[in-house]
């Protein structure tokens, strides 16, 4: 072999391993042979790839059940609430993604968290980013003030919720159980949906009647939080 | 033979470490550029019948087309989150990028409890645009004006409160939907009749175009796009 075939030779291979770690022979993602140097196994690579940049640390998830009315029907849907917690300086903000969320619900929100620091006395030192699942394209109101604030106790305290208890109602900021429109149709979905017990303000005491199910009317959810978190 | 070899391996030595470093640049401009991006700019508003200018902060990072809005302060009223979709999506068609492969947070700062109508449209298009490709906006440009799809900016009001607002927070240049610069001031002009028993007051109501311009002194522009917004708001060289 004379010296200008190698020298053609070693220009190919050359080419060809510039082509390659430029991601253009394979067409590769560039993120995806960045992440490929990582220390992990490649099996830990693919995970981390699939995973959002903004991980959050912990998910929580409560629910509340919304109402809609069909002509003289009303019907209502559980809606998982779930709140991402990653790290920041308290950030609160809503997925607006796939619904538009209502001033209402926005302070129910806001109030939720004042009231599970004021509690605990504890201060809420994450970014939050919460949003609600379901196919409605508006969510609004403020009967799950109460559940997001329980779950959010729950988390800064580090106890566990019961499985299978609902707290429909509103709050104000100093945790006091505020009247729910719906209280029938919000129970009964909470009823069907394996509730074993299901909390409403004592205001609404009088307009629920679930069977197979515990009732319990309160004023204030300081005075429940033994009924919703073991 | 063997000269050749030898030079041969030195060839293949310098391809690779040529090609890392190659490899290793593009990967930092690759994410400089995509993994997150940082834009303020300045929404003029009205609040209680006077001009306010809001600092917005958008972010958009490698994510999966989630739409964050920071409700810490103030809230969003529903029409401007339907403005901060319309925006998202008019800004990934302007910009040629993929909404759905970015996180986005739209940040609002300002003492008001509310924020609705959608005069923000133009703003967080623009924003949205800058943070999906890392280009720095000018602080001394503040804009109003809706959006509508295409990148049109559709008609708001409140133009003069905003102008003066822009004007007493020390900016440079005013950017307005097309045919608002102008703005047309009432003028009354009455006249006296006495015929001997009675008296009347006729009045007339006439209407004079003021430039904006002219009656704040701040520099106005009228812009119909967002790419035409864009080239008054982006940071060029020098600037």
């Amino acid at each position: 072999m004379d010296n200008k075939k190698v020298f053609w030779l070693v220009a190919s291979f050359a080419l060809i391993i510039i082509s390659f770690e430029m991601g253009l022979i394979f067409d590769v993602p560039r993120d995806t042979r960045i992440i490929r140097t990582s220390p992990f196994s490649s099996e830990m690579d693919q995970k981390m790839l699939e995973i959002p940049k903004t991980e959050p640390l912990i998910s929580l998830i409560t629910a509340g059940i919304g109402v809609y009315d069909a002509g003289n029907v009303t019907y209502g849907e559980v809606i998982p609430i779930e709140m991402e917690l990653s790290n920041g300086p308290g950030r609160v903000s809503v997925e607006i993604s796939s619904n538009i969320y209502g001033e209402e619900l926005q302070w129910s929100i806001l109030r939720a968290i004042h009231y599970a620091e004021e509690y605990t006395g504890k201060a809420f030192e994450h970014d939050m980013t919460l949003r609600l699942i379901t196919m409605s394209s508006k969510v609004d109101g403020r009967s799950a003030t109460a559940a997001m604030s329980s779950i959010l106790i729950a988390f800064l305290d580090g106890k566990t919720m019961k499985n299978g208890v609902y707290i429909l109602a509103d709050m104000n900021g100093s945790g006091h159980l505020m009247e729910i429109s719906n209280a029938q149709a919000r129970a009964e979905t909470a009823a069907q949906n394996g509730a074993q017990l299901v909390i409403i303000p004592r205001q609404n005491c009088n307009d629920v009647s679930v069977e197979n199910t515990t009732v319990l009317c309160t004023d204030s959810l300081e005075k429940t939080i033994s009924n919703i978190m073991e | 033979m063997r000269t050749a070899m030898n030079l041969a391996l030195i060839f293949i030595l310098f391809s690779l470490i040529g090609a890392m470093a190659l490899d290793s640049a593009l990967s930092r401009a690759s994410y400089s550029v995509d993994e997150r991006g940082d834009a303020r700019l300045y929404l003029a508003a009205v609040a209680h019948d006077d001009g306010i200018i809001i600092p917005i902060d958008i972010s958009a990072e490698k994510g999966s087309g989630k739409i964050l809005m920071n409700i810490d302060n103030p809230l969003f009223i529903t029409d401007t989150q339907q403005s901060i979709k319309t925006a998202v999506e008019e800004a990934a068609r302007i910009s040629g990028r993929d909404a759905s492969k970015f996180d986005f947070m739209f940040s609002m700062d300002t003492d008001a409890a509310l924020i609705s109508g959608p005069s923000a449209g133009a703003a967080l298009a623009i924003g949205a645009v800058a943070a999906m490709t890392n280009t720095p906006l000018r602080d001394d440009v503040v804009i109003t004006g809706g959006i509508s799809y295409g990148g049109r900016i559709t008609p708001v009001g409140g133009i003069k409160e905003k102008a003066q607002a822009a004007f007493n927070a020390g900016k440079k240049m005013f950017l307005v939907p097309i045919g608002e610069s102008i703005n047309r001031e009432p003028v009354e002009k009455c006249v006296d009749k006495d015929t001997g028993r009675t008296r009347e007051k006729r009045c007339t109501i006439s209407y004079k175009s003021v430039g904006i311009e002219e009656m704040i002194g701040i520099r106005v522009i009228e812009v119909g796009t967002v790419q035409e917004a864009l080239n008054y708001m982006v940071v060029m060289d020098g600037q």
